[in-house]
């Protein structure tokens, strides 16, 4: 062990000779995180979904429905203007929501009616997105509400029916209105419950968003309705996960910059270093000495460990500093935060050992590492949110080390997990680790 | 003692090294001579522990090599053929780090690098880093990183390659002062003048086989030859083989188109006797040239062949 120790604090002393390698190490991780964090959203990590969105509003209807819309929309963050009539568009209008004509009698008549959103060229895609599922939201806590309004009407005439021993369906009430339209006293109850319905993301039916009311027989066995004015439903809407939006700003950048330049300097300082040594006689030079050839392996993959241990413990310390100075919030748990880089670390430094024997030319195995490195980081999430990517994409990513790590990262920074959460994926590290050393030992013969 | 029984070391078809039977003795400095892939370097990396043998057995006062290697390298010192020190790091920085291997520390491992800087005459650049070193510097931080644990057997291989004359004299001199107080050494090299020069005895080794062992005096005896002439001219093989083979005393040992070595039987008519005859011969001859026997007409005599070839 004090062998592979000393071969280890060697290998230490020599890389932090490199300025090259000491810029890499620490300098360019620190600016490419800041640059990055600034460029996505800097340390609020400010995101369309948070902020207000641009919506002007066209509403050919004009009925109490399209207002119960309109007051609902306004509840969701919309910057909201109003076009009076289809010719008269403003010239900062970004996006327009027109209501049709026929969109109360439609709704009220169970037929679907589409509503429309214009987005004019040029203008934030993310933001109309935003925006498209806002409206989304709206529309189904306004059917929410109006399918409440009817089940309150329905139980009542229902009680009476059974007391006059003649069954009804809730919606058979309808027939009261006029040539379709809702009857007054109907509407203002409707206002009243869409203002107390909400829909959760996790419960949100395609049925109800869709506009189709729900069988009543379904409904009543639900048993949860209740006439009277108290809420009949009580749905918060929520988000999956502790924070509702992926990780952006510096809580994307800190974790993936320090993955991928972990990653770098072992696969290309470490590869290089190998293929040197080895060129030069050194390895074999070092089996001249009472060292064993598993002693040197070991050295050599604890050497690696070592550098990144001390690169990770930089850069946390940074992300600490930056909390400090510009109020970050980095998930409050940088212990685990520097604990899962360390492991990751281990994980990684044996693969930059194996690199350098596979390779006998020092520029090829550094050009290989680097090519290697941005694969790695790039499917593994370091460059944007995994969140963001398709289902396949994500699905390939998990044969890389990077995306395991950025997953405990982001778990720990971006959504308040603990490390029970995140255990399994640091478990998937450490095989990874495990299997790595498994290759560096098979691949680095220095006899 | 260092004993080899046996060695050999086969790559494919190519026999590098070929039942090698040595035995090396304390305090002595030992030549092992002979032409570039004649498997000098095959050799060393077996008895060093870095490349394990086919066959054969390998023993530092008894203990083999291969069966208890920290306790035989504990002993042993090896200067490798490549110049292989970290250029980035400082002389002082390499010997410490070499030194620690060897189990030295604190004051000692100190003393030692001072002591090693010092016998190499490098003492003044200690904190330089090698990488701003000459090669002959660089050669020299070699040597000394070999001596550095005052090893009991020290191991050298073709040291002095690539060096100036005078970087050259300077090592030959380090390994004779270490070789006085007692370090046994088994020196490779290609260059003959070296091995007269330095060695107590020599193994000449062609083709992964050894051909002839011995002290300089035992080896020039053993050719059994008083001169060596060589002969420059212009003829062709056939008819300075037809015109030169029957003269009496004189044993042809490489003949070829404008080129003859022939070496002059010490119990023959001797040189002045046959030189006439050679000039007489017939032959058209530019330049004729007299060696006292030396390793290069014994590995000539052995081999046909001249170590540089």
């Amino acid at each position: 062990m004090a062998n592979i120790l000393k071969i280890a604090i060697h290998d230490l002393r020599i890389t932090l000779r490199d300025r090259s390698a000491v810029m890499w190490m620490f300098f360019l991780p620190i600016v490419f995180a800041t640059f990055f964090g600034l460029v996505l959203g800097g340390p609020s990590g400010t995101n369309p979904v948070d902020g207000t969105v641009a919506l002007t509003i066209l509403d050919l209807d004009g009925s109490t429905l399209s207002s119960a819309l309109i007051e609902e929309l306004k509840d969701d963050r919309f910057g909201l203007t109003f076009q009076e009539a289809l010719e008269a568009k403003a010239s900062d209008t970004v996006r327009t929501l027109v209501i049709p004509e026929d969109f109360e009698a439609s709704v009220t008549a169970g037929v679907q009616t589409t509503l429309r959103l214009e987005k004019e060229p040029g203008t934030s895609a993310e933001a109309a997105l935003v925006a498209q599922a806002r409206i989304v939201r709206s529309v189904t806590r306004l059917i929410a509400g109006l399918i409440m309004t009817e089940l309150s009407e329905a139980e009542e005439e229902s009680a009476i029916d059974v007391i006059l021993g003649e069954p009804a369906s809730p919606f058979q009430s309808e027939k009261s209105g006029k040539n379709g339209a809702v009857p007054e006293s109907k509407t203002s109850n409707f206002l009243k419950s869409s203002r107390k319905a909400r829909v959760s993301a996790e419960s949100y039916s395609p049925y109800v968003a869709q506009g189709n009311p729900k069988p009543d027989d379904e409904i009543s066995k639900k048993g949860r309705f209740r006439t009277g004015t108290s809420p009949l439903v009580s749905i918060d809407t929520t988000w999956a996960g502790e924070r509702p939006r992926p990780p952006s700003g510096f809580s994307q950048s800190i974790p993936g910059n320090a993955t991928m330049f972990v990653l770098l300097v072992t696969l290309t300082y470490g590869a290089a270093s190998i293929t040197t040594e080895r060129q030069s006689g050194l390895l074999r030079r070092l089996l001249t000495s009472p060292v064993s050839p598993r002693e040197i392996v070991g050295g050599k993959i604890l050497g690696r460990f070592v550098i990144s241990g001390l690169q990770v413990s930089v850069l946390v310390g940074f992300a600490a500093l930056a909390g400090i100075w510009v109020d970050l919030d980095l998930g409050g748990n940088l212990l685990l935060m520097w604990a899962v880089l360390l492991v990751y670390g281990a994980c990684v430094a044996p693969l930059g050992v194996a690199l350098g024997a596979w390779f006998r030319d020092r520029d090829r195995a550094a050009n290989i590492g680097v090519m290697a490195t941005m694969a790695m980081a790039a499917f593994g999430g370091c460059w944007w949110p995994l969140e963001v990517v398709s289902q396949p994409l994500q699905k390939f990513a998990m044969l890389f080390p990077t995306t395991w790590v950025m997953r405990a990262l982001h778990g720990l920074i971006s959504f308040g997990h603990g490390w029970k959460v995140i255990s399994p994926f640091v478990g998937v590290l450490v095989l990874f680790g495990i299997a790595f050393t498994a290759l560096a030992m098979r691949s680095l013969r220095v006899e | 003692m260092i004993t080899i029984e046996g060695l050999r070391k086969h790559y494919g078809e190519i026999k590098a090294v070929d039942g090698i039977v040595l035995e090396i003795y304390d305090g002595e400095i030992f030549g092992l001579l002979g032409p570039n892939g004649a498997g000098k370097t095959t050799m060393i990396s077996m008895i060093s522990g870095v490349l394990r043998p086919d066959s054969g057995r390998i023993t530092f006062d008894g203990l083999n090599i291969w069966v208890e290697p920290k306790k035989v390298k504990r002993n042993l010192g090896v200067v490798p053929q490549e110049i292989a020190v970290y250029e980035d790091l400082t002389a002082k920085d390499n010997l410490e780090f070499w030194g620690s291997l060897h189990g030295l520390r604190g004051p000692e491992l100190k003393r030692s690098v001072h002591e090693a800087l010092e016998r190499v005459g490098l003492e003044d650049r200690a904190k330089d880093r090698v990488k701003a070193f000459s090669g002959g510097m660089k050669r020299r931080l070699n040597l000394c990183m070999g001596l550095l644990h005052r090893p009991k057997y020290l191991l050298l291989d073709e040291p002095t390659v690539g060096i100036d004359p005078q970087a050259r004299l300077a090592i030959l001199d380090i390994v004779r002062e270490v070789a006085a107080a007692g370090t046994t050494v088994l020196y490779t090299t290609h260059y003959m003048e070296e091995a007269q020069e330095l060695c107590d005895r020599i193994a000449i080794i062609d083709h992964g086989q050894i051909l002839t062992i011995g002290t300089l005096e035992a080896l020039t005896r053993q050719s059994g030859e008083s001169e060596v002439l060589k002969v420059v001219g212009n003829f062709d093989e056939a008819s300075a083989n037809q015109r030169l083979s029957g003269l009496s005393g004189l044993r042809l040992i490489r003949v070829e188109a404008g080129t003859v070595l022939a070496g002059i039987d010490a119990k023959g008519p001797g040189l002045l006797e046959i030189l006439p005859k050679v000039l007489g011969s017939g032959l058209s001859i530019d330049d004729l040239s007299i060696q006292k026997p030396n390793l290069q007409s014994v590995f000539i005599s052995l081999t046909g062949r001249e170590l540089r070839d």
